[in-house]
């Protein structure tokens, strides 16, 4: 597998965020209530990933370690309030449907760790990579979860009726506690895809 | 205009910001061992806990006032270990290889006080007035140990927990898994054991199974290392001192002692 | 450990070798690996220009950061102080440019929508509303000859998890006419709180038309 492989594959199953790491829980749970907020969730997720791996690696030489913690929320912030603006303006719908949770991708400690642990020690393709590994993800992790609360809450996905009308909705699954639900269901699935990859172990 | 009101705003509070943690790191400085950050550089700084302490930082911090040893992290690995060694000064001591080492030899050998029929599981097993095994320090193999390892290294052989050392990591799931305590890391290197945990005095133990320790103290005798202590009728060996000349397992009555370079004892630990 | 995967972009490699190709890309992947002919070729002619924008930035940085270490060591409060003020001033920079590039789209779609959301209330008529004098949040509607068709009410009364926006219609005969859902954090039902909204709205409108 070539390295960029390898640091997809990293991102999105050896480290997913979500899964795996257990970061950035809170929009996790929050904006999984529907396919279409987890979406716009992970993709400017991503996107701030992806920009801020980039900025934060270019300037690693530059910023002293006693500020860094100030440069990198100075660094993301910037990049989520540019992310914000383009929203509303190009994607009212979406920006609207996230509503306060997009200023709060300033504080999903992925994208702080990520700064942190990866883009601060390492070079800027490699940072970018990561960043969008990361990002991918999270976005994977994300619709996997609101696949499961939308289609038990609402029988949609992404809008479009799945499951008759007659289905009775769970409409537990729509709410806070049910996200846990969800969240906790998609861990453990990826757990136990994870260990039935390790050869020949029972779990 | 609006942006640079922005501009400057922000850039005024960015030089506030400057000032502050400047003066912070200068008064709240703790006089920090100059070592510390060297040894910290040394760290993957993922802080995953591996080395049991809450963090890289932590790590450092014990490894600097001499609490920790070098080739704790195992993320790090061998790398880690060189650059913490060198860092500080100390010499880095070849890991020894460790193993596990089931201490029961029983199994279809030792007698079973009832026919048990239930969950294929050790723990369940011992509930019911611990185990079907006569001896009470048995293994009573079921396999929750085999279960546990993720490495596949313990498998059941005539109904007693077997350990292959090439395949083991000595990552002690097993040991931790075990109902009746019976598994022990054991030196890697280490070609003589005594698989027996029994403390069972010898004239009860001869009818309740064919292979373990009687406790007669003829290893203890015959050892001229002095590595064989039997207390309690519960013979063990002391690695640092034993030096693998199988003494005791050639004098063993039982033939219970293993010693891997003749193959002598009562099951060959192999995979 | 730390910089086990960085590049050497050490200040004085740098100078020993003007002429060598950015390190940043020096350990690049090859263009990926794609199945689709189309993608590879755009992949190809892309790398040089990624090559040189990178290149560029990284010798900028390169100098900035020589010319900084010149002056200031890395530690010492003032380079503190202007590394933050740097960011900082560069950061608002970005930002202040994205917003002034949006502004203008942000404030069309706001007033498009809010337009929007007041005419719902009274399905089938072309009207256009206005700030009426009577209250805040009442609006009125006029037709195409400029007769007053009636008003549009915007209240928010309080659900079950925040308040609810919504807009209510009510004509010149004291008749509500359409109530429209602006914004809420409802799950299930809530027609409870569109009655609350409709009463409070016409509670508001009496209120503005005797005062």
């Amino acid at each position: 597998m070539t390295q960029t492989g390898k640091q997809f594959k990293n991102g999105i199953i050896d480290q997913n965020p979500v899964l795996v790491l257990l970061l950035g829980m809170c929009p996790a749970l929050a904006t999984s209530s529907s396919m279409t907020d987890a979406a716009g969730m992970g993709f400017t997720t991503t996107a701030v990933l992806l920009c801020s791996g980039f900025t934060i690696s270019a300037l690693r030489k530059l910023i002293p370690e006693k500020i860094r913690i100030a440069a990198f929320t100075l660094i993301i912030a910037g990049f989520v309030t540019a992310a914000d603006f383009l929203l509303q303006a190009y994607a009212p719908a979406t920006a609207d449907s996230l509503g306060i949770f997009i200023p709060l991708i300033v504080v999903n400690c992925l994208v702080f760790a990520r700064a942190e642990v990866f883009a601060f020690r390492n070079g800027v393709v490699r940072s970018s990579l990561d960043g969008l590994a990361m990002g991918m993800g999270f976005l994977a992790a994300l619709l996997a979860i609101a696949a499961i609360r939308e289609m038990l809450s609402a029988g949609t996905l992404f809008d479009f009726r799945v499951l008759p009308e007659s289905f009775p909705a769970v409409t537990i699954m729509a709410q806070p506690a049910g996200g846990f639900f969800a969240v906790g269901l998609v861990v453990a699935a990826m757990q136990l895809l994870k260990r039935k990859g390790k050869a020949g172990v029972s779990v | 205009m609006n942006v640079w009101h922005a501009v400057l705003a922000l850039g005024g509070l960015g030089v506030v910001l400057g000032l502050v943690i400047a003066a912070a790191s200068r008064f709240f400085k703790a006089e920090a061992d100059p070592r510390l950050e060297k040894l910290a550089e040394a760290l993957p700084g993922i802080n995953c806990g591996g080395c049991g302490h809450t963090g890289c930082a932590a790590f450092a911090n014990a490894l600097a006032a001499g609490e920790a040893d070098v080739s704790g992290c195992p993320v790090g690995g061998r790398d880690a270990a060189e650059q913490l060694s060198s860092i500080l000064g100390v010499e880095l001591k070849e890991a020894v290889r460790m193993t596990v080492l089931v201490r029961c030899s029983g199994g279809v050998r030792a007698r079973n006080k009832f026919q048990y029929e239930g969950i294929g599981d050790c723990h369940a097993a011992m509930q019911i007035g611990g185990g079907p095994k006569d001896c009470s320090y048995g293994c009573l193999g079921l396999g929750t140990c085999a279960k546990t390892c993720a490495f596949g290294a313990v498998s059941i052989v005539d109904d007693v927990a077997v350990v292959d050392p090439e395949r083991c990591t000595a990552c002690q799931v097993c040991v931790a898994a075990c109902p009746k305590g019976l598994i022990i890391p054991v030196p890697y290197h280490a070609d003589v054991h005594i698989p027996c945990s029994s403390r069972e005095k010898g004239g009860t133990l001869r009818k309740i199974c064919d292979i373990g320790c009687l406790g007669c103290r003829i290893c203890e005798k015959v050892c001229i290392h002095n590595a064989i202590s039997v207390e309690d009728n519960f013979a063990s060996i002391d690695f640092e001192k034993c030096n693998g000349c199988g003494d005791c397992a050639e004098k063993c009555p039982r033939k219970l002692i293993v010693d891997a370079k003749l193959d002598r004892g009562p099951r060959l630990m192999e995979g | 450990m730390k910089d086990d995967f960085a590049e050497a972009a050490d200040p004085r490699e740098e100078e020993e070798q003007p002429a060598a190709a950015p390190p940043p890309l020096a350990e690049a992947p090859p263009p990926a690996e794609s199945k689709t002919p189309g993608l590879n070729s755009v992949l190809k002619r892309a790398r040089p220009v990624v090559e040189r924008v990178a290149g560029v930035t990284a010798r900028g940085l390169t100098v900035t950061g020589r010319t900084l270490r010149r002056f200031f060591k890395k530690d010492s409060v003032p380079n503190l102080v202007l590394v933050m003020f740097l960011l900082t001033v560069v950061t608002a920079s970005c930002v202040g440019i994205v917003v002034s590039v949006t502004e203008d789209r942000i404030a069309e779609g706001k007033a498009e929508s809010f337009a929007e959301a007041l005419g719902t209330v009274f399905p089938g008529l072309e009207l256009t509303f206005a700030p009426s004098g009577i209250g805040e949040n009442i609006y009125e509607g006029r037709d195409g000859n400029g007769q007053l068709a009636g008003f549009s009410i915007l209240v928010s009364p309080k659900g079950f998890s925040g308040f609810v926006d919504m807009v209510v219609g009510v004509d010149t005969l004291r008749e509500v006419t359409g109530v429209t859902v602006v914004r809420h954090r409802e799950t299930g039902d809530y027609s409870a709180v569109l009655t609350q909204g409709i009463s409070e709205a016409l509670a508001a409108l009496d209120r503005g038309l005797q005062p």
